[in-house]
């Protein structure tokens, strides 16, 4: 057991809003005690917690049932970059905080803010809706927030303000002087340290571990980036357990896809009021069927934060102006960046795809404007946009050059529909060779993207086999070593594990094209089979066979194949092929400790400069930071 | 995968390999012989990089001396006993067809260029795009292909070809993250952004083959940020080159007799790279405020990597 996880566990009693003292919850039943006054001696210790000893006892929390604790609260969370600030908001208000009854794992507590004020830089549109709306938490015996309820009417933006407000004031108690936790708030889990004097508690946040994101919790790393926290809480408890103020200055520093943004959160909470509320017992329960989950509101804040950002990319130009943009730009940066801005709009104003699809139809349309669009719709990548670019592939006024990118386009979207399964199936039989051949290698791409997707509206199951035996025929059926790379290429494309006996059989062609194609095509394919193969081909007497072996190794876990690139780099003569192992290996530097070692090897030995300056390019790749 | 069949393969593939080393002193490939013009090199600014590897070549092959290699018995001698099978399986199909050839050669020209970008911290296989001409005994074929991030998006193979073939502007790979900041979600997001072709004339004599290949790609970075709060703007602003790439290359290989040939490949090469700025921005209600993240004043290499020339027996 990690130290953290020891603190933990030792835990014996959970805490809400206050530390050092007994989290004490009986049940909703004759064994509450309601009305009575607020007396630590009174409270009953946790029974599942474990026996609270010595300070913590001291300081017992009152949570009997019925139990109100008004707080004036003040919060304000600024967003910006260094001392730069983008977005300001201030909160404030009397935050009553209710027990009232018991829920799964935990003690339920209604909370409402009464009279709320807010200020926002720049304004928010109905920034005040729903601030003053009760919800509830429930506190689990470990002393954390377990889990929020929020009625389903209630704005996504006030959820997170209130709970991020309710979070601020969570302590979880230890049985000591000083310990840490692991607790939870509105950004993700993070690990927490305490030290306590008398009945002052002093809480500083120490890393977040897991970050809450539309797919869950999961680790920073996993999202390339890194997630910073600084600062801590003030609190003083009375003899009640409860804070009788607190305040509280946290700074969080975020970098994600290079963009570093930063939160101060500063929240301060004195305790006005104590009292009863005896009629608010059960409410908990009779509002329980009407939540929404937490990710509901995470979801909603997500969905608006991706929107906003197609939608800044765009700037608010139109359809019409951004074509004209991309017609008159007059190179490729400028292309590149009305191209990714078309893609945003076609994701944002679905409208924007029904012109992009009147003009790529029309039979007057430049062909350079069109291809254009066909790359731009597949950017936007939405079922519409996959519309149009299945029209255009049947359409009878669209050149072969626009039926073409239209394909390429298909083949790359990553939520494939079944209309563009249909369409690319359609265009395989061409009398255009380049529109065929496009749209047999889209095919691939597209069932490999239908298996990745996980969106159950995407091309179903049994289209992607589908998809995997028209290639399989097709293979079957090729004549001329062309047809067959071909069919190979689109095979290796989909990545599908069905398609290796038959990849298999190519392997051993003496025709390089063919027998290039079938090593490369099982570059996804992530087979024991496959993976011996891979090994093997390093040695293959032809140069572009072992090139496309390496470049399937560097599809996988580099540690199986060391020995298959550290003889490669040794004793193969192709400096082509040696550069090839050493760009292998050069995208594990940093993670894989021997892979150093060999290119350290190479660096300094290698018969070829060009070898010896790749390796010791790649062993200056800086530390990465982040996990792998 | 399962981490179990993952760790399976892993092992297997690895037994695999241990066997092939026990055997590759058994016979060094002999019979081919390249000669050409390449190029590598990768550069890399805080969490961004590219790298490129480019090359002209000519190879030459003798199919007498070919089918003596992958004499399968040879190649799987030491190979542990459940490898075996798949072992002979590859070389034995090879031989056979190696051995068909008789005393004859085949001979090919080749162009390439490749591309790995890190954008973010992470690794691509952004790009590759390659043209050749392959000239067999029984037969003659000239072949392209482009490939982004693995997957094959455009290719062709016939007797001769003639192409230009450019891929319009789109997104090739994209990266993004939603988190929380406190209580306000936010997505930041990059996308790398562009254009890519190739431009070919490969066609096969009677006894030369080869031709010229103009690989080229320009790709930008193009960033974007949003808030999950209605009526905030927080953005991006700014433009970033990752890479812009054009590689001339010329590959001819003529055929002499008697098992010579003589060659031909030239190399040019213009990059540009990591050149731009980028930077954050909170629109007010009245005004807009914006600050810098990063910025990059670009590197650009224009090389003429010269003409080799030459001959060779096999």
């Amino acid at each position: 057991m990690n130290p953290s996880k020891k603190n933990v566990a030792a835990v014996l009693v959970a805490l809400v809003l206050a530390g050092g003292g007994a989290f004490a919850l009986r049940s909703t039943g004759s064994s509450v005690k309601a009305g009575s006054a607020p007396e630590a001696s009174e409270a009953p210790l946790a029974k599942n917690g474990g026996a609270i000893e010595g300070k913590a006892a001291r300081a017992a929390r009152d949570l009997r049932l019925g139990r109100s604790f008004t707080y004036d609260v003040k919060a304000a969370r600024t967003v910006g970059s260094g001392d730069k600030v983008a977005m300001a908001t201030k909160i404030g208000g009397r935050l009553v905080l209710t027990v009232v009854g018991e829920a799964e794992g935990g003690a339920a507590v209604r909370a409402e803010l009464l009279t709320p004020s807010r200020e926002d830089q720049p304004a928010v549109a109905g920034s005040m809706n729903g601030l003053s709306t009760p919800f509830f938490f429930v506190v689990r015996a470990d002393g954390a927030i377990g889990s929020f309820g929020f009625p389903k009417t209630m704005p996504g933006d006030a959820r997170r303000q209130l709970r991020s407000i309710v979070s601020a004031l969570q302590v979880v108690t230890g049985e000591k002087d000083a310990w840490q936790t692991r607790e939870s708030d509105g950004a993700g889990e993070l690990v927490a340290s305490y030290t306590r004097r008398g009945d002052h508690l002093e809480k500083t946040k120490l890393s977040y571990e897991r970050l809450r994101t539309p797919n869950g919790l999961v680790t920073p790393g996993s999202m390339g980036g890194t997630y910073e926290v600084r600062g801590g809480a003030q609190i003083d408890v009375d003899a009640s357990g409860w804070p009788t103020s607190l305040v509280e200055d946290v700074a969080i520093t975020a970098t994600f896809q290079q963009v570093k943004m930063a939160m101060v959160e500063k929240t301060e909470a004195r305790l006005v009021a104590q009292g009863e509320a005896k009629e608010l017992a059960g409410s908990y329960e009779a509002a329980k069927g009407s939540f929404d989950g937490d990710e509901d509101a995470l979801a909603e804040g997500a969905a608006l934060a991706q929107k906003n950002a197609d939608e800044n990319l765009v700037g608010g130009a139109s359809f019409r102006t951004l074509l004209a943009d991309l017609e008159a730009a007059k190179d490729g940066r400028g292309r590149s960046k009305t191209a990714a801005r078309l893609g945003a709009l076609f994701r944002t104003k679905p409208e924007a795809v029904e012109e992009a699809r009147s003009i790529l139809l029309a039979k007057g349309t430049k062909e350079s404007t069109a291809k254009s669009l066909a790359a731009a719709l597949g950017n936007g990548g939405t079922k519409e946009a996959q519309k149009a670019l299945s029209d255009a592939l049947r359409s009878n006024d669209t050149t072969p050059g626009t039926k073409t990118e239209s394909a390429v386009s298909l083949g790359l979207v990553e939520k494939p529909t079944a209309e563009a399964r249909k369409a690319l199936t359609e265009a395989m039989k061409s009398p255009s060779s380049d529109v065929s051949d496009s749209a047999t290698l889209a095919l691939g791409n597209l069932a490999k993207a239908a298996s990745e997707s996980g969106d159950p509206d995407a091309l179903g199951k049994g289209e992607q086999e589908d998809a995997v035996s028209l290639l399989l025929a097709k293979l079957a059926a090729a004549q001329t070593p062309g047809e067959k790379a071909l069919a190979l290429d689109a095979l290796g494309n989909s990545g599908d594990a069905r398609a290796l006996d038959a990849i298999l059989a190519h392997v051993g062609s003496g025709d390089t094209i063919v027998r290039a194609a079938a090593v490369g095509a099982l570059r996804f394919i992530m087979d024991e089979k496959a993976a011996q193969v891979l090994a093997l081909a390093t040695r293959d007497p032809d140069a572009s066979v072992q090139m496309a072996a390496l470049n399937g190794i560097g599809t996988r876990p580099v540690v199986p194949f060391l020995g298959a690139l550290r003889q490669v780099l040794a004793e193969d003569d192709d400096v082509q092929v040696r550069l090839t192992a050493v760009r292998v290996l050069a995208r594990a530097v940093n993670v894989v400790t021997e892979v150093e070692s060999i290119l350290a090897e190479v660096a300094a030995k290698d018969a070829d400069a060009k070898v010896r300056e790749a390796a010791t390019q790649a062993l200056s790749k800086p530390k990465a930071p982040v996990e792998r | 995968m399962s981490f179990a069949r993952s760790f399976a393969a892993a092992v297997l593939a690895a037994l695999a390999f241990a066997a092939v080393e026990k055997t590759a002193s058994a016979a060094t490939v002999t019979g081919v012989q390249t000669a050409g013009k390449d190029y590598s090199r990768s550069i890399s600014k805080d969490d961004f990089g590219a790298g490129f590897q480019l090359y002209a070549r000519s190879t030459a092959k003798d199919y007498a001396q070919m089918c003596t290699y992958t004499d399968p018995e040879a190649r799987c001698a030491s190979v542990v006993s459940f490898v075996k099978p798949i072992c002979k399986t590859i070389w034995q199909a090879q031989h056979a067809a190696y051995c068909a050839k008789g005393a004859t050669v085949g001979y090919s020209a080749e162009g390439k260029a490749g591309t790995d970008v890190t954008l973010f911290g992470k690794d691509f296989d952004l790009f590759s795009i390659s043209g050749g001409a392959y000239a067999e005994p029984e037969s003659t074929t000239a072949s392209y292909g482009i490939y982004v991030l693995g997957k094959k998006i455009r290719g062709a193979s016939a007797s001769e070809l003639s192409v230009d073939i450019p891929i319009a502007e789109r997104t090739l790979v994209s990266a993004s993250a939603t988190f929380n900041l406190g209580p306000v979600p936010i997505t930041v997001k990059g996308e790398a952004t562009g254009s890519l072709g190739i431009e070919l004339a490969m066609s096969a004599g009677t006894a030369t083959i080869g031709g010229r290949a103009r690989p080229y790609a320009g790709v930008d970075g193009v960033f974007s940020a949003g808030v999950g709060v209605s009526g905030a703007s927080v953005g991006i602003y700014g433009d970033l080159l990752l890479v812009e790439v054009s590689t001339p290359a010329t590959a001819k290989i003529t055929s002499l007799g008697n098992k010579r040939f003589a060659y031909d490949a030239a190399l040019d090469l213009e990059i540009h790279t990591l050149d731009g700025s980028v930077g954050l921005y909170g629109e007010f209600m009245s005004y807009r405020k914006q600050w810098e993240i990063f910025s990059w004043s670009g590197l650009e290499y224009s090389y003429n990597l010269g003409r080799t020339q030459g001959s060779f027996s096999l």
